[in-house]
């Protein structure tokens, strides 16, 4: 037996074929198909697969890809300790 | 082509959701849900997804322990796996007033029994191990709350209602609401929309909605702030609360940190920006309560709000002077936890059934007679 997936999604293990069964399903809009199944809510927080979706959103929908929204990018931009963070504050002080 | 339907509902959030279900399982199905976002956007699908029957009222704590119970059968009925996990609400206190509230709540509880646990911070970290003892005096635990994943909830509801023929619009605005001989007529961003009964379930936008209604609803939205970590192995069984700061951290099904924090009130503008003084403040608060965190990191943070009430409960009513017009909002962050209980008295009401709870605690009116009692345990 031959099994065959296709990763978009290496953070939350989303295929091709789980996205394009969502979409068929109705769910057309990019931030509902982030929140089904999980796409780009990873550590890599959509880095490698938000146009990859976004593309697959294109075929599917026949809305030309220029025109298919990111979903909302969310702070921080790459992943920071909380300890980093919550050190912020002292500098800030003077402390 | 006239678009027309029974029962229009305004918000697909889990308010809405949740009343087109008992609505469906009282056998009316002629519903449409509008939506002028994507499914659910606001702030059902924003919120940490903590449940619990830890309240100081009579009336909340009804709903909330019959809300615990559908929500432990609801994965079944709608076939779909929101992750609800019981793992408890672990509330922290840091004075000898915060453990007197928390003794004082405890008791109360007690007459509904829900058998919540006063603490020594010896017990608390039976519970929690990775907790700095230095933080707190004590604390009160009651199992049977939890935490459950929205999403999953949120589209499983919108399946079920949809597979039953319940329409749910989504990207569709509702931009004015006029009253007719026979009901209400919705301009929509699709067209008009009759309907004979209404329920304005919009969240954060419900006073704005019930304004083209001609009522004045006394809730408003404040944002509140959220952030994700990066997953780790599974370590935290329950939601832990501050009661000093309204901070709050529970382990999400994929073993993500999921918590936020109280922040001073905003202005009304920016209900889901996120701010970098919020990541700053959470982490502070993680790393002085668990200093084996400084080095787990954050993924990500969003904002979504609360729609406050002036007493932090939920109005349930009538719209005044909008007959078959009903409004459910106000939940002042709570909402998610009682929907189902919400749903069926809001179900009812539009049928004209009599709600298996009373009302009557969350009319509008309470805010004319001044006799109204404030919820004392709002988190975040």
């Amino acid at each position: 037996m031959v099994v065959v997936k296709r990763f978009v999604c290496m953070c939350e293990d989303v295929t091709v074929d789980e996205l394009r069964s969502v979409i068929r399903r109705g769910y057309a809009d990019i931030e509902e198909v982030k929140r089904i199944t999980g796409i780009g809510t990873g550590p890599c927080q959509g880095k490698q697969c938000l146009h990859l979706l976004r593309k697959i959103l294109s075929e599917e929908t026949g809305v030309p890809m220029k025109d298919v929204p990111t979903t909302t990018l969310r702070p921080p931009v790459v992943p920071v300790p909380f300890g980093q963070l919550a050190a912020v504050e002292d500098d800030r002080e003077g402390r | 082509m006239d678009r027309r339907a029974e029962i229009a509902i305004i918000g697909s959030g889990v308010t809405g959701l949740s009343t087109a279900y008992s609505l469906v399982r009282r056998g009316t199905r002629d519903i449409v849900v509008l939506e002028s976002g994507n499914l659910a956007q606001g702030a059902s699908t924003r919120n940490g997804g903590g449940i619990r029957a830890q309240f100081t009222t009579d009336e909340n704590i009804l709903l909330a322990k019959w809300s615990i119970e559908r929500f432990r059968r609801l994965a079944g009925e709608l076939k779909a796996n929101f992750w609800f996990r019981q793992g408890g609400y672990l509330f922290l206190a840091e004075t000898e007033d915060e453990l007197a509230q928390l003794k004082k709540a405890a008791e109360f509880q007690a007459r509904h029994g829900l058998g919540t646990r006063v603490l020594d911070n010896t017990a608390v970290t039976d519970i929690v191990p990775c907790l700095d003892t230095r933080r707190f005096i004590g604390g009160s635990f009651r199992q049977g709350d939890g935490v459950l994943f929205p999403f999953p909830l949120l589209f499983g509801y919108a399946e079920h209602l949809r597979a039953r023929g319940v329409k749910i619009e989504t990207h569709c605005e509702v931009k004015a609401i006029r009253r007719t001989g026979q009901g209400f007529e919705l301009s929509t961003s699709r067209g008009p929309l009759l309907a004979a009964k209404l329920l304005v379930a919009a969240g954060g936008w419900s006073a704005q909605v019930s304004s083209a209604l001609g009522a004045n609803i006394p809730s408003h939205p404040v944002r509140h702030q959220i952030m994700a970590s990066e997953p780790l192995a599974p370590f935290l069984e329950p939601m832990v609360v501050t009661l000093k700061d309204g901070f709050y951290i529970s382990q999400g099904p994929r073993g993500e940190l999921i918590g936020g924090i109280a922040e001073p009130e905003e202005g009304p503008k920016s209900y889901t920006r996120s701010g970098f003084d919020f990541a700053r403040l959470m982490s502070e608060r993680i790393v002085s309560l668990c200093p084996r965190m400084s080095g787990v990191r954050m993924l990500r943070q969003w904002g979504g709000f609360y729609d406050v009430s002036p007493d932090a409960n939920p109005i349930l009513d009538r719209v005044p002077g909008a007959e078959g017009a009903f409004v459910a909002c106000g939940f002042s962050g709570h909402g998610f936890m009682i929907s189902p209980a919400v749903g069926e008295i809001m179900a009812c009401m539009l049928v004209g059934e009599r709600p298996p709870f009373s009302p009557e605690p969350y009319r509008l009116s309470r805010f004319d007679s001044g006799g109204v009692k404030h919820e004392g345990l709002v988190i975040g």
